[in-house]
């Protein structure tokens, strides 16, 4: 098993996003003088779920030509890198998770998750967002440019979403609501699922007839 | 002894056939040349014969096992491609270390000891970017990634494009070092033939998609001849025999002959009969509609 | 050892005839061990199997002879064997040739003769 390249660079774009959520709560709380150091944790899942879902979607677009192909030039099976694949997407979102998890249990009475409703919805929004980059991955390594196009389009539409959240946010009693809801969480974490399994179809296809270019 | 074997290749690229039922056998300890014009299919070979292309049909085995999805199989090649780095590529971006840390981690039997060796004796700097490396310099690192590998087969896609002739020669010597040292087996690409022609023991001809020769390199060029003279007495000597690159000016006649077993040319006419280098025994193979 | 390989003639035929060459000038001696087939490999950047076949031509002449584990070494009457070889070479191949040559010119007997005598 061909794995230590793969494991490697996951843990190496978990580190990417503990160190970029870290940095960027610190922005905000040295930013705002009303914020003390207690907000800093708080915020901090908040950031780590946002670059988690964010260094998935990013990542994964560049992963079929640099990271597959150096695999299978370098003499790896197909489903060793298949694997690998799946592994350098994984170990960042659950060591995110865990992470999320640890530090909404520390945060107690301030925390805006518990640590059970955390753990699904950071599981479903890397799930979903490595999903998306593995379908923008595979346009880009089959079809090239179009894939710039797709990735345009998936940025509207996550900014439009993010915008009505924005626009319920202003009625924060009805997303505590929904964000404290078990069945909201789960339900985030089934659409990352399902999400994940159907961009796992054609990326089995993709990998099983990748030619190796240099 | 072992055995690399390639049967009834073919590989399709949507209309376009690269190769066509190839067939071919390589043995372990021997260092083989595989020549050919640009397209005509070698980098695709040596990517089939190590599952970096998938064949349309066909299959390739070492010692009866296929090599597709086989780890044990796997483990003992090595294909270092050329590296054509463009700027958009990831690869661009990755230190001579880096890269070859990521080939460490992938070859089961990498050798550091040799591959830092090698970053000394080639001069290179490990913490430049593989962007920034000229042709040359590319061809060491695959070179040496090639090398540190230790694989039993090993596969070389133009390994000395680029480099300048000191360097070359120190390539050559490196390869027949290792080999006279281990009895690795090296398959070698290459464009420059006439230098390669003396260390290659066998010489695969690959002309668009197909082998169209595959011989032991002293023999193949003791076979051929250049035969020059009154066209009706070429004609006369080389009746009968293998005759490629035949050409006319005014009454005279020049043909190379390559003489089967036992087979010579026929006597009692009044010809010139030159050796011929490989290069030019290639040329006749291949580059016959080529001329103007 | 220290020619260059031209490529005019078979590589095999070139290594076996600069071994003989040295062992005409005493280069290498009788009874003295000669360069292995890797060692010319290296010298000259050739396969060793082409290196192996030049050899083995020099030792199924009796010039060369195997110590098994130790190489390759000078036969004793080397010299002489190679000496009285080249001679027969000398006129059936080079002499051959010279004298129709000088047929095709015109050349007598005599003429060639004063000549060879000057």
């Amino acid at each position: 098993m061909k794995l230590k390249y793969w494991i490697t660079s996951g843990f190496q774009i978990f580190l990417i996003v503990v160190a970029a959520s870290f940095l960027y709560g610190l922005l905000i709380t040295v930013q705002n003088s009303y914020m003390d150091w207690n907000d800093l944790w708080v915020l901090l899942p908040i950031y780590q779920l946002l670059f988690g879902g964010m260094m998935q979607l990013a990542q994964t677009t560049g992963v079929y030509k640099l990271n597959l192909n150096l695999a299978l030039a370098f003499g790896s099976t197909r489903n060793e890198a298949l694997l690998g694949l799946q592994l350098f997407r994984l170990i960042p979102t659950l060591c995110n998770t865990a992470l999320i998890c640890v530090l909404q249990a520390v945060a107690g009475e301030n925390a805006i998750f518990t640590p059970l409703t955390a753990l699904p919805i950071s599981l479903g929004i890397g799930l979903a967002g490595g999903a998306l980059g593995t379908v923008i991955g595979i346009v880009y390594a089959r079809f090239g440019r179009l894939a710039t196009v797709l990735t345009v389009l998936i940025i509207v539409a996550l900014g439009i979403t993010g915008g009505v959240l924005a626009v319920m946010s202003s009625e924060p009693q009805w997303l505590q609501s929904l964000v404290s809801h078990m069945g909201f969480s789960w339900l985030v974490f089934g659409i990352g699922l399902i999400l994940y399994g159907a961009a796992m179809i054609p990326e089995h296809r993709t990998v099983w007839k990748y030619s190796v270019r240099m | 002894m072992s055995k690399l074997v390639c049967e009834n290749l073919t590989k399709a690229y949507g209309q376009k056939t690269v190769l066509e039922n190839l067939n071919l056998t390589l043995e372990s300890g021997k260092i083989y040349g595989l020549i050919g014009r640009n397209g005509a299919g070698k980098t695709t070979l040596l990517s089939l014969m190590t599952s970096q292309t998938p064949v349309t049909s066909g299959r390739v085995t070492l010692d009866g096992q296929r090599i597709w999805e086989t780890r044990k199989s796997l483990d003992r090649l090595c294909f270092s491609r050329e590296l054509n780095i463009s700027a958009e590529s990831g690869l661009s971006a990755f230190t001579v270390k880096k890269y070859l840390k990521t080939a460490a981690s992938y070859y089961t039997h990498w050798d550091q000891a040799m591959a830092d060796d090698l970053v000394a004796k080639f001069e290179l700097n490990v913490k430049t970017k593989l962007g920034k490396l000229s042709k040359g310099m590319l061809s060491m690192v695959t070179i040496i990634v090639a090398m540190a590998s230790k694989a039993e087969f090993t596969f070389l896609d133009e390994p000395v494009a680029g480099l300048d002739v000191v360097a070359r020669e120190q390539f050559y010597q490196l390869l027949l070092e290792e080999y006279t040292e281990t009895g690795r087996t090296f398959v070698i690409s290459t464009h420059i033939i006439e230098e390669a022609a003396d260390v290659m023991e066998e010489v695969i001809i690959l002309d668009k998609g197909k082998i169209i020769r595959e011989q032991n390199t002293q023999e193949l060029v003791d076979s051929a001849r250049y035969v020059t003279g009154l066209a009706d007495q070429v004609d006369g000597a080389t009746a009968g025999l293998e005759c490629h690159h035949s050409e006319n000016l005014g009454r005279s006649k020049s043909v190379t002959v390559l003489l089967g077993e036992d087979e010579d040319l026929n006597p009692g006419y009044d010809v010139t009969v030159q050796p011929v280098n490989l290069q030019k025994v290639f040329v006749a193979l291949c580059g016959e509609e080529a001329r103007v | 050892m220290q020619q260059r390989l031209t490529e005019e003639k078979s590589i095999y035929l070139q290594i076996s005839q600069m071994i003989e060459t040295d062992i005409l000038r005493g280069i290498l001696q009788e009874e003295e061990r000669v360069p292995s087939t890797n060692e010319l490999a290296k010298l000259y950047t050739i396969n060793p199997a082409t290196a192996a076949k030049g050899v083995n031509r020099l030792v199924d002449e009796g010039i060369l002879y195997k110590k098994r584990g130790i190489g390759m070494f000078v036969s004793t009457g080397a010299v002489e064997t190679i000496r009285s070889r080249r001679k027969q070479e000398f006129y059936d191949v080079r002499l051959a040739e010279l004298l129709a040559e000088a047929q095709s010119l015109g050349i007598t007997k005599e003429e060639l003769i004063r000549h060879i005598g000057k």
